[in-house]
């Protein structure tokens, strides 16, 4: 017999579980304490989740030219940090795909470096977020995570450790 | 095994040693050379101060990305330069930033004697 109750229950059983699931795949283990301390010290220390491994290879390959900053480390933490990052990469789809070489005839430009932000999922997931919040000088730029996200050192990236600046 | 513990006047030390090696000439180290350095801009984009501010006793944030970093000056952040294998990272990185060079044991030294001034 499914009485009231029993409908009530099991609509309350269900709805709970469609909230749990975005969540969960907000929150990212993955830890590594050179990860942590290299990555996360002028930038929070990206999910490894969050790219492709060969997008990883691209950024890791690349540390003294990184996104307008040199970066470069010595050669055995660079390895040790890339295959933790590689480990635990992400697939396609969320994962932003990795940036294209340039095929113009002769050019010599290396390709952008790939950005977390240019993947449809990160557009997606922040496109109630108005231009005017990431200009505050609380927040500055969407590498900031934990501006707004502040368990983001955590890796928890869930709806309940939000709070936007206003 | 970690790196030999250091404190900000051994590293001072270590920086006066190799600038008497390097140069008869070495006149000592000067905060206030350290200072205007650190607070001007080196013909590129950045200065020190455009990530660490311009008080190194208070946090600074990240030019780029807006992380807030921690303090600099040992008075604020007694971890500072504590770790010789990381101050030589960061110098090697940053003055790539803003001078485009590595820079020169005096720079590295009157930048220091001017952080450990500030109180």
């Amino acid at each position: 017999m499914t009485g009231p109750l029993t409908r009530i229950l099991m609509a309350l059983a269900l709805a709970s579980v469609s909230l749990q699931a975005p969540a969960d795949s907000r929150r990212f283990a993955a830890d590594d304490p050179r990860w942590r301390a290299e990555c996360g010290s002028c930038h929070t220390a990206f999910p490894p989740a969050l790219l492709t491994a060969p997008a990883w290879r691209q950024v890791m390959g690349a540390l003294d030219r990184h996104y307008g900053a040199d970066a470069s480390i010595d050669a055995k933490t660079a390895a040790e940090i890339g295959a933790f990052l590689e480990r635990n990469a992400g697939e396609r789809g969320r994962a932003a795909p990795p940036a294209v070489a340039s095929t113009r005839a002769g050019a010599a430009i290396a390709p952008p470096l790939p950005r977390i932000a240019d993947s449809a999922w990160f557009a997606k997931e922040h496109r109630k977020v108005p231009a005017s919040t990431i200009a505050r000088p609380d927040v500055g730029s969407l590498a900031n995570c934990a501006a707004c996200h502040t368990a983001a050192d955590r890796g928890d990236f869930s709806e309940r450790a939000l709070r936007v600046p206003r | 095994m970690p790196a030999q513990a250091v404190v900000a006047s051994d590293l001072l030390r270590g920086y006066e040693t190799a600038a008497r090696a390097q140069s008869p000439a070495f006149q000592g180290f000067s905060a206030d050379r350290g200072g205007r350095l650190f607070r001007t801009p080196q013909g590129g984009e950045w200065s020190c101060a455009s990530c660490h501010g311009e008080t190194p006793t208070g946090p600074g944030r990240h030019a780029k990305t807006a992380k807030v970093i921690q303090p600099l000056a040992p008075a604020a952040n007694p971890q500072r330069f504590t770790d010789a294998a990381q101050v030589e990272k960061w110098f090697r990185r940053n003055c790539g930033d803003v001078l485009r060079r590595e820079c020169t044991v005096q720079e590295k030294g009157d930048i220091l004697s001017w952080l450990v001034s500030v109180k």
